[in-house]
């Protein structure tokens, strides 16, 4: 019941982490927004309060001692969530390794964003009440009697900082985490798809292929493995990925498009079709014309970076 | 490089199915011109024995596709105009006493023939178009309690005209579903437009004059021809995935049927036919997915005013149901 469960709504992921996102966002917002206020019941607010307080000098930025706390909050409740989600993926829940990867590649980002908002934290405390400066006061303000100006001098602290300040400056925090996360998030998929570090290493791959066909050593897949290093060799040198909808001919056309040799992409390609949807035994002949496409398509690549370095 | 398929059922293999398609489609371009996809389209439904719902703008050639592809096929073609009064024995035929032999005798309606256009279905009473999709669905007729099979191949081809509303019956969508895709043939270009008159000019009269160059026999033949394609069966998950992802998404009150599933397997073998290859692959899916779900999906009422709203559903299915390939 619970697999059938996580399957109803793992189609709708990219939806809950949206929406877990959009809460989180909200919630810094409603953390920062909050100026550390101490009204005190039946006392009003003066009328012209805010004028008087713009004759004198600007009053420093308070953040709320909530803001952390609610900070610290959405951190453990997005660690729990993450490891939820890879736990419960389909991914997760086929291959033990891969989970222990992903658990590992999580951890070590919290544990960094963990350190990051322990720093933040460390220098975020309130400044000395000597530093931070007595609010001004209009002149007219001691002239009106001592209770009253004690009123006044509660409720001036707690008009802090102004709402329109704490709000921008709460929502440029906010899209700013949300930027690093984003481009953390980013780097993060591009290295997952370029295991390669460097064309070299493809080309030593390729090379492999070819000798150990050559060696007669049987390899049962190799017409497959050849279409998976060229998808990643244009992923890593070209930038270009295959999306989740397109087809092998469709990505095909786009790799004739982005310039690579139209000859051997298209005979990968077809190879690669026969293989993967035709049950078609593949010949010894046919497995080299695959590594022999995929060398071209490697070579292509190492020189059109050549060329590009060039013209750079 | 492709391999023959030799079946108990068929003699034909799959680029003998091509070569002979090509040659129908290429007789039929002689009359229209310029919408070779509709009419590999077309054949494609013809191969996987399904019926096809035309809607389209008048004059755009849809009696004279049909009327051609019966010729090219060498197959009995009768059209029925579909109006308001028309009634079910209209199309069915029915018992007439003969007053000579003091019998009654059957005479046979329009719908016992292989290619039967309905022009402007949606003009026909409910109970008309019923009588009609149930021909469809069974391959057969009932008469007076008597069971009358229709001559196979058995081919609707229905048009309906998707601006006039007025004193028309919309085919619910139960009914829908029976066409095994709904196409648009679309205005040709200006420079196709052009052709249409220059043949028009040098032939002297409106009557295109086409070959036979198919019969009934070999129609059947390629038609079990394309049951031997071959279907993997992460093509078959992703047809389901495909079709499970139309009754998922928020804007369809309704998705896809099983029937709509069929629908795309056959058609995506037939595709796979028609290029000569023996085995499907993910774009001859997708080629269908729109003509074939479009039709059979009940959108939000919010959306039912949005122009192209279902098309841009059954995009958003394509963008995001992930193809079968290899994983990374």
């Amino acid at each position: 019941m619970f697999s059938k469960l996580v399957d109803r709504f793992l189609p709708q992921r990219g939806a809950i982490l949206l929406a877990v996102a959009l809460v989180s966002a909200l919630l810094l917002l409603l953390a920062a927004a909050l100026p550390g206020a101490s009204f005190k019941a039946g006392v009003s607010l003066p009328p012209d309060l805010f004028q008087r307080r713009l004759q004198g000098p600007p009053p420093p930025l308070i953040i709320s001692p909530y803001f952390w706390d609610i900070l610290m909050a959405i951190f453990w409740i997005s660690l729990l969530l993450s490891i939820g989600y890879i736990l419960l993926s389909p991914e997760g829940r086929k291959s033990l390794p891969y989970l222990l990867k992903r658990i590992a590649t999580q951890l070590l980002w919290i544990l960094f964003l963990f350190l990051f908002l322990q720093i933040m934290l460390l220098f975020s405390s309130e400044p000395p009440a000597d530093e931070v400066g007595e609010p001004a006061r209009p002149q007219e303000l001691f002239s009106t009697g001592p209770a009253l100006e004690d009123q006044l001098e509660e409720l001036a602290y707690a008009a802090e900082p102004p709402a329109a300040l704490s709000a921008i400056l709460t929502t440029l925090f906010a899209l700013g985490l949300t930027t690093l996360a984003y481009l953390g998030w980013r780097r993060y998929r591009a290295q997952r798809a370029q295991p390669f570090a460097s064309l070299d290493e493809l080309s030593r791959q390729a090379q492999a292929a070819i000798d150990e066909l050559r060696r007669g050593q049987q390899v049962d897949d190799v017409i497959l493995r050849c279409y998976r290093e060229m998808a990643r060799t244009v992923a890593a040198q070209r930038g270009v990925q295959r999306g989740r909808g397109v087809t092998p001919r469709e990505f095909e056309r786009e790799l004739q498009r982005r310039g690579m040799p139209p000859r051997a992409v298209e005979r990968l390609t077809r190879l690669f079709e026969q293989v993967r949807y035709g049950n078609y035994a593949p010949r010894r002949r046919d497995q080299m014309e695959a590594v022999d496409s995929l060398q071209a398509i490697v070579n292509a690549c190492e020189q059109l970076r050549m060329e590009r370095r060039q013209q750079a | 490089m492709i391999r023959i398929l030799q079946t108990e059922r068929s003699l034909l293999n799959s680029q003998e199915v091509a070569q002979h398609s090509a040659r129908i489609i290429a007789e039929v371009e002689k009359a229209i011109i310029g919408k070779t996809h509709v009419l590999k389209q077309i054949m494609a439904a013809i191969l996987a024995d399904g019926h096809v719902l035309l809607e389209d703008y008048p004059g755009l050639g849809k009696t004279l596709l049909a009327n051609s592809f019966a010729v090219a096929l060498g197959i009995q073609f009768k059209r029925i105009q579909f109006t308001p009064d028309l009634l079910p024995g209209d199309i069915t035929g029915g018992y007439i006493f003969n007053r000579a032999s003091g019998q009654f005798e059957l005479r046979q309606g329009p719908l016992f023939a292989n290619i039967v256009l309905a022009d402007e279905i949606n003009r026909a009473s409910p109970k008309t178009q019923s009588a009609l999709l149930e021909a469809m669905q069974e391959y057969q007729v009932t008469l007076e309690g008597e069971t009358l099979a229709l001559p196979r191949p058995f081919i609707v081809l229905a048009t309906q005209n998707p601006i006039e509303y007025e004193g028309t019956f919309p085919l619910p969508e139960a009914q829908l579903d029976r066409f095994i895709m709904k196409l648009s043939i679309g205005y040709p270009s200006a420079a196709e437009e052009q052709e249409i008159l220059r043949r028009r000019r040098e032939r002297r009269q409106d009557v295109v004059a086409l070959e036979q160059v198919c019969n009934a026999a070999l129609l059947l033949e390629m038609r079990a021809a394309v049951e031997s394609i071959y279907v993997d069966a992460d093509i078959e998950k992703y047809i389901v995935a495909l079709v499970a992802a139309s009754r998922e998404d928020t804007r369809a009150a309704v998705g896809a049927s099983p029937r709509g599933s069929l629908a795309l397997l056959k058609l995506a073998r037939a595709w796979a036919a028609l290029d000569g290859r023996t085995f499907v692959l993910p774009d001859d899916v997708k080629t269908f997915v729109h003509p074939a779900l479009i039709h059979r999906l009940i959108l939000q009422p919010d959306l039912w005013m949005k122009r192209n709203a279902a098309h841009d559903v059954v995009s958003a299915l394509l963008n995001r149901t992930p193809v079968p390939v290899v994983e990374a």
